[in-house]
């Protein structure tokens, strides 16, 4: 009897220490890696550059009409895609990878991780605003992130044919192992919003600039229901994002003689409502090869100050853009109130309002004209207005991005379509109106490595 | 010498309070608590008497063992049966019931039974014939032969199936036990001492202290240790006492005499009068001026300074000539044997004494050694105590207590060839050095800037900035330290019949650190403070002595072990082993930082280490730095493991064994999914005692005939690859914290596991006379990790913040096969004896599955830098570029680009076609053995082993054609320039390119491409090596006796004898030492052993 029961206490002594199994093997192995475990490592996390120092804009950088640079300057380009975009060449990336495609994987390699990891902390409650926000946060660059590759790699959003239109994968996931498969253009758009729904009940109306808040995701939304053609949507987001965000800065209190115009201090600047500072882009828009296209100049009034503010002459001669908010480069990619105004402008005109349509847009041009000069427009042709107001977006929204996102938007519209013209020793390149070269092709090795079907260039 | 005192004082201390405890323990030992007296003696047929006979009782389990005149008494507590056992004798059964002063036994030999081995896998000791498992033991004996004081060195060739990639090699990356089951993990089989596994310098083992090593090489003996087992396990069990065993002392003294390295081995040298020449008709060619003026500062060989003295004519022809005729005598190497090296000497002196009655046994040993090593100033000590008790306070208990400790200190003080080394852009080791002038005073040698420039800073008022090699060896002090520390203790308790319950603990702690002392007159002090004194004269670092410590490496573990062991008796003729227990294992290793004080007095202990670490300072001879400071990063790593484990084994009537394991292993490197962190590990196997079948008993040819035959499943850990992904925290320019991600994490992550079949056959016949085993084995790798090619949609980018390099999934597979054999033979003839062990395998692995990025590129194919993994072929294979011999007009080697003969031999290279790479063959030996031999004739013995690689291939080096003359980057000379290609026929016999007299000749360095990784330079490397030689006396049975003494020996041996035979075309090269100054050089052993 003893023996039995000495033998049972000692199995059971072997197998208890079994029952804290999980916590003796949920140590760190190395006390330096730091395994993202609380709420202040993802905080830290969701405020690292990649997040606002680089968005994904080159591609479509390259291939605008807003530039155009010299033979010589062309023919010595070594960056291969910036030579390629530049005269829409069937081949873009030749063997290299593509650094858009790249660093927008990997800030959606963040946002995953922040989001596999939100879930598991159990916040206080002094820090579930703080929780809240960053996993809106994370969302929030999911979504945006993606936004920027459909921009770039799918074709246009068009009721009819994007749901079966190849578009890039959506990673929602950061298992590496996880192969992914291409979603179409709907499926694409239907996550993107999704993601930013979800960080709409999440994130403070405002926030820095560094940091994601509900302005921004209504301007990001804004841009996705004006490439829907949903105006009901973009004019409701739009304007939710005015309600937030609205302030417009007067240009003419600017000095006109510095190199660089805006407020250093980014911060200070008061039509930002989120920062990305862009690349330095692609070679050909260096300061050193840029020339401003002499079409986009000549839309410029003569009393437009943006004309001397965003301008000014480089020592080679060329006309070169200084009006970039970024202090030191020409690229950048954030969201800005200027935006809010332009989209609501342009929704309200869709939607048969030209009277709102005329409010906005005077009321942005005010804050641009020399002082006390600007004669607001009044206009009863819905379509002179609108094309005044495509025009503005050109003139105001410069290399951000979304020249060529118009550009690509405009397609649909023939009243707005243009064919692209890039001349170089003589020889002219054309993009034609609906071409598939619209659409950039995937990276070689991601076609390679997973068999992707895309749209086949010419 | 103060320390070797203190620490002799220490050893004494302890020695003398360790006496006191053991004579507490002999006294209790003298204590008798049993009612009955039974004493007698234990005699052969022939009357001889039997020592070491184990007199059990069969009810109570004392136990007693004979003496040497075979004379026993054992005390039991009531009237019980006694078993008498010896092996190699059949057991006898006698019942007593009374008090008995003269019983009288004789046992009887039982053919049957003679090898029955124990082994110890570590967790339970069966006898070897109840094993279905591929298993080597290693006794004692075998360990004595070898007097090397690492554990692996006295392995190494004893073993079929455990191969040295690394001759000597004497740490367990050096050895591979079957071939690999790995591709890019750990592939270093697990080493257990006493139970536990082992991860501290092996030298901290004593060998001359280990009771037997068992080698656990398939799935039936090794999956017992689950996931860590798959690369074999080697089992050390270094207690070597038992209950009531009489007390016994054996002393050893080992001698060490190593003698001088053979510096002219290696080829990569040119001679003095060779050397001068070319660097004569670079300077007569103004290769030297065309250097930029900035290099001035950079020395120049002596040569060339002499040149170069002379035609500015600031030296007189006379003087001239005299001092070249003085350097063209010189022999670096003569230098450095003469004033740098002497012969390693080392003696160890160890002592052990265990003794044992019926409740305590306990054995306690020491070593201290003492060595001079191979450079002149370079000293280690070293102390290894270990104190083992075991008690039995009643029958069913026995409590176990070990205690071990080492402690090795090294001076490294010594100045080698190396540090002759000029460390210049423009020259290296220079032929020509002389440490002593006429006089016998310290000589200058070039280091780090020419002596001009120097002597122009000394003249503005800087140190003296010469270095004086031989004067420096006593201006520092380096001294390092590594100890271990380790505790055991052990309880079993027989709880009922055959049902025993055991726990372990063992702690172990171990540390390592080293400091230098450099005094204000070395030079590095001097070069220091000159280097840092600033444009006004003003010295940042103080001109005083630096004291710098290392950091410091500490380790720590934890292990416990608890089992159920059941075992039914064996007389119904059926045998049932089961055994359950838990496994759980922690270990820490810590990195703390180390120190540096400057202006250290250490008469007072006095210094700082508050420099102005912040500041860049402007440095000589150009650009800044901030002051040497020692890093101060700590780092912290905890492995965790966690086992239940299980063991089961059948027998019937001793013919028909069937075995099997199951383990689950779990551990805290894996798995972010929990169900991922562990890993079921399991075998079976069986085997066939066929000579006790009845048909047999008719054969007296076959004395012992088994089968075996086992399949099961073991792991392997890779530790560089995280599961998780991780996270560096910093703060930003903005002042705000940022984290950035380092790895991605892998949630797929799981264990590697290999899977190994095994076939065996075990004979023994002819009298015993000739026996051995021949085992076949496959061994699969699975699940291996294998680098992969990660889209980019994965967010793991090129320049991005997360690892690419952490790019490995489990996918690859690989597997191995081979074939270890083994046979002794024996031939007796009156008092003469002579053993034949002659030991082969063949092992080869081949990938299976790999799937990696094709790397375009064919240099890290030919040059071996990088593992470059292809499925279908072996993991060790070795490629190289064709070669179609020399021009016979200019020397140079024929390339083909485009099918037509060329002399572009960069565009060759650099466009040479992946597919036409030659697969040449594998780097490590496919077919491996030993034979040994062991002679005796009554007292005297001999032996002698021989090792053979045999089916690998080797890159010879050799000359890069015409690179004798260039002058920026190290010069890389070869003896090859010897037998270049001169004159046309010369092609015909030789392979060695044509070499350049200019170093501006574009091919001076292509003609490499052609030929440096071309089929010409490699060789096949088959080769026979003597290895050891042993002679020994022991002192005649007679005077033993006389003067009280189990056994005296003598015992001389010999290591690394040398190359027997090697394939052709080898020359002077040894291929286990391919890349090595020197092989290692003969080492002469004198022991000797005193056993009371």
């Amino acid at each position: 009897m003893r023996t039995l029961f000495l033998s049972t206490i000692i199995i059971l002594l072997l197998f208890l220490s079994g029952g804290c199994t999980k916590e003796f093997l949920n140590v760190k192995p190395d006390k330096r890696l730091s395994i993202p475990s609380t709420i202040d490592d993802l905080d830290a996390m969701l405020n690292n550059r990649v997040f606002f120092a680089q968005a994904s804009l080159d591609l479509g950088a390259a291939s605008n009409d807003d530039f155009y640079i010299r033979d010589e300057q062309w023919s010595t380009l070594t960056s291969k895609y910036a030579k390629n975009a530049y005269v829409f060449a069937r081949d873009i990336f030749e063997d290299e990878q593509s650094n858009d495609w790249n660093r927008a994987y990997e800030r959606i390699l963040y946002a995953n991780v922040i989001l596999a990891h939100i879930d598991t902390i159990k916040a206080g409650t002094n820090q579930q605003r703080l929780q809240d926000e960053i996993q809106g946060g994370a969302l929030f660059h999911r979504a945006s992130n993606h936004y920027q590759l459909v921009q770039l790699f799918c074709p246009e959003y068009d009721l009819l044919s994007s749901s079966e239109a190849p578009c890039i994968p959506i990673r929602d996931d950061f298992d590496l192992t996880k192969s992914l498969t291409q979603s179409t253009v709907s499926s694409a758009y239907d996550f993107m919003i999704n993601d930013l729904k979800r960080a709409l009940d999440l994130l403070p109306d405002v926030n820095t600039i560094y940091r994601p808040s509900k302005a921004a995701t209504h301007l990001l939304l804004a841009r996705i229901y004006l490439h829907m053609e949903d105006y009901d949507l973009a004019f409701y987001h739009s304007d939710l994002g005015l309600k937030y965000r609205s302030e417009l800065m007067d240009i003419s209190i600017l000095d006109s003689t510095a190199d660089y115009v805006f407020p250093v201090n980014l911060e200070l600047h008061p039509e930002i409502i989120l920062n990305f500072e862009g690349s330095a882009g692609p070679a050909t828009i260096a300061p050193t090869r840029q020339n401003i296209s002499m079409e986009l100049l000549d839309l410029y009034e003569t009393n437009d100050l943006r004309k001397t503010m965003f301008f000014r002459t480089h020592s080679n001669g060329n006309i070169i853009f200084r009006g970039s908010y970024r202090p030191r480069g020409v690229h950048w990619g954030g969201f800005s109130t200027n935006e809010l105004w332009l989209i609501r402008a342009e929704s309200s005109l869709r939607l048969g309002n030209i009277s709102g349509a005329l409010n906005d847009l005077n009321y942005l041009l005010y804050f641009r004209y020399q002082s006390g000069t600007y004669v607001p427009i009044s206009s009863n042709d819905p379509m002179q207005v609108l094309t005044r107001i495509l025009q503005e977006r050109r003139k105001e929204l410069l290399f951000r991005g979304t020249r060529w996102e118009d550009l690509k938007r405009m397609n649909k519209d023939a009243n707005f379509a243009k064919d692209l013209i890039r001349e170089v020793d003589g020889q002219q390149y054309l993009l034609p109106i609906n071409s598939p070269n619209w659409v950039f092709p995937f990276p070689k090795l991601e076609v390679e490595l997973h068999n992707w079907s895309q749209v086949t260039r010419e | 010498m103060s320390w070797g005192k203190e620490v002799m004082m220490k050893i004494n201390k302890l020695f003398s309070s360790v006496l006191l405890i053991l004579s507490v323990c002999l006294l209790s030992m003298e204590l008798s608590y049993g009612q009955l007296v039974v004493k007698g003696s234990v005699h052969t047929e022939q009357g001889e008497p039997l020592a070491g006979v184990t007199i059990q009782g069969l009810h109570s389990l004392v136990v007693a063992i004979s003496d040497e005149a075979g004379h026993f008494s054992i005390n039991l507590p009531q009237a019980d049966s006694l078993r008498f056992h010896h092996m190699g004798y059949h057991d006898v059964i006698r019942y007593a019931p009374n008090e008995e002063s003269n019983l009288l036994i004789i046992l009887r030999p039982d053919d049957t039974n003679i090898q029955e081995v124990e082994i110890n896998t570590g967790y339970y000791r069966i006898p070897i014939s109840q094993s279905t498992g591929s298993i080597n033991i290693i006794t004692k004996e075998d360990l004595e032969k070898n007097p090397s004081d690492n554990i692996l060195g006295r392995i190494q060739g004893l073993v079929p199936g455990v191969q040295f990639t690394k001759l000597n090699g004497t740490e367990s990356e050096d050895i591979r036990v079957r071939g690999l089951g790995t591709i890019h993990s750990n592939s270093t089989p697990l080493i257990v001492v006493d139970g536990f596994p082992y991860e501290e310098d092996l030298y901290s083992i004593d060998p001359d202290a280990i009771e037997s090593i068992t080698i656990l090489k398939d799935a039936a003996a090794a999956s017992i240790w689950g996931a860590r087992a798959g690369n074999g396990v080697i089992v050390i069990t270094t207690k070597n006492h038992r209950f009531s065993q009489g007390n016994q002392v054996s002393f050893r003294i080992n001698h060490r005499l190593t003698e001088h390295p053979d510096f002219y081995y290696d080829q990569r040298r040119l001679p003095t009068a060779t050397v001068m020449d070319i660097e004569k008709q670079n300077y007569l060619n103004g290769v030297y001026d065309h250097l930029p003026h900035h290099i001035q500062k950079y020395p120049m060989s002596d040569y060339v300074e002499l040149l170069r003295l002379r035609s500015q004519d600031k030296i007189s022809e006379q003087d001239f000539i005299a001092k070249e005729s003085q350097l063209r005598s010189n022999d670096t190497f003569q230098e450095a044997l003469k004033h740098l090296y002497q012969k390693p000497m080392a003696t160890d002196y160890f002592m052990n004494i265990s003794g044992g009655g019926a409740k305590n046994s306990y054995g306690f040993y020491s070593k201290y050694t003492h060595a001079k090593e191979q450079e002149i100033g370079d000293l280690s000590q070293r102390i290894l105590i270990g104190i083992n008790n075991k008690f039995r306070p009643l029958p069913s208990i026995q409590i176990g207590l070990d205690f071990s400790f080492s402690n090795a200190r090294s001076t490294q003080n010594g100045i080698g060839l190396d540090d002759l080394n000029v460390g210049g852009q423009y020259v290296g080791l220079s032929p020509y050095v002389q440490l002593l002038d006429e006089n016998g005073n310290a000589n200058i040698v070039l280091r780090d800037f020419a002596s001009s420039y120097k002597e122009g800073q000394m003249a503005d008022g800087l140190l003296d900035w010469h270095y004086r090699p031989l004067e420096d060896r006593n201006l520092r002090d380096n001294q390092s330290n590594n100890q271990v520390i380790k505790a055991q203790a052990n309880l079993a308790y027989d709880l009922f019949k055959g049902l025993k319950a055991s726990g372990s603990y063992q702690f172990l702690q171990s540390a390592s650190h080293s400091t230098s002392h450099y005094q204000k007159e070395s030079y590095f002090v001097r070069d220091l403070v000159n280097r840092y004194t600033q444009p006004d004269g003003r010295q940042v670092i103080p001109h005083a002595d630096i004291l710098h410590r290392t950091n410091e490496i500490s380790g720590m573990s934890h292990d416990f072990r608890g089992q159920l062991h059941y075992q039914t008796d064996i007389r119904t003729g059926h045998r049932v082993n089961f055994l359950v227990g838990t496994d759980v294992r922690q270990y820490m290793k810590r990195m703390n930082p180390g120190f540096r004080i400057y202006n250290y007095d250490p008469q007072h202990e006095t210094g700082t280490t508050r420099m102005d670490y912040l500041e860049r300072f402007p440095t000589r001879p150009t650009n800044s730095a901030y002051i040497p400071y020692q890093p101060d990063t700590r780092t912290v790593f905890e492995d965790r493991f966690l086992s239940y484990y299980s063991n089961f084994s059948y027998s019937l009537l001793e013919k028909y064994i069937l075995s099997g394991s199951y383990r689950w292993d779990g551990s805290n490197l894996f798995g972010v999914k929990t169900n991922q962190k562990g890993v079921g590990l399991w075998s079976v196997g069986t085997s066939w005692n066929i000579h006790k079948e009845s048909f047999m008993e008719e054969n007296h040819l076959m004395n012992d005939l088994r089968l075996r035959g086992s399949f099961g499943v073991t792991g392997n850990v890779n530790k560089n690859v995280s599961a998780y992904p991780t996270i560096d925290r910093s703060t930003d320019s903005r002042g705000i914290q940022i984290a950035t991600l380092r790895t991605a994490g892998n949630p797929s992550l799981r264990w590697e596991k290999v899977a190994i079949w095994n076939l065996g056959l075990d004979f023994s016949g002819l009298h015993r006379r000739l026996s051995g085993s021949i085992d076949y084995y496959h061994k699969d790798g699975m699940d291996l990790f294998g680098e992969t090619v990660y889209a980019p949609n994965t967010g793991l980018i090129p320049g991005g913040t997360t690892s690419v390099n952490n790019n490995q999934i489990n996918y690859a597979d690989i597997t191995s096969k081979g074939i270890d054999l083994q046979v002794k033979a024996n031939i007796t003839r009156n008092a003469f004896d002579w053993d034949v062990h002659f030991n082969f395998s063949w092992v080869t692995n081949r990938i299976k599955k790999y799937n990696a990025p094709e790397i375009k590129s064919i240099t890290q194919y030919v040059n071996g830098s990088l593992l470059i993994p292809i499925k279908g072929r072996s993991r060790d294979v070795m490629y190289a570029m064709p070669w179609n011999g020399l021009n016979p007009e200019d020397g140079r080697p024929i390339i083909y680009l485009d099918g037509e003969q060329s002399e572009d031999y960069r565009l060759y290279y650099n466009t040479f076609p992946l597919e036409s790479l030659i697969n040449a063959g594998v780097k490590v030996a496919p077919y491996y053995g030993t034979i040994r031999n062991d002679l005796s004739y009554k007292g005297l013995s001999l032996r002698f082993s021989i090792l053979y690689k045999l089916g690998h291939i080797i890159r010879k080096n050799s000359i890069n054609p015409g690179i004798e003359h260039i002058v920026t980057g190290q010069q890389n000379y070869h003896m090859d320039y010897f037998h270049r290609w001169e004159k046309p026929g010369d092609e015909l016999i030789t392979n060695v390119p044509s070499t350049t007299t200019h170093y501006i000749s574009e091919y001076g360095t292509m003609g490499w491409y052609g030929y440096g990784y071309s089929m010409a330079l490699i060789n096949r490397a088959d080769h026979i090596r003597f290895h050891e030689f042993g002679l020994s006396a022991e002192l005649p049975e007679s005077w033993r006796r006389q003067l009280n003494l189990r056994r005296t020996r003598l015992d001389l041996h010999i290591q690394n004898l040398g190359i027997i035979w090697k394939a052709k075309g080898m020359k002077t090269i040894d291929p286990d030492y391919l890349n090595s100054r020197y092989p290692d050089p003969k080492k002469w052993t004198l022991s000797l052993f005193v056993d009371f």
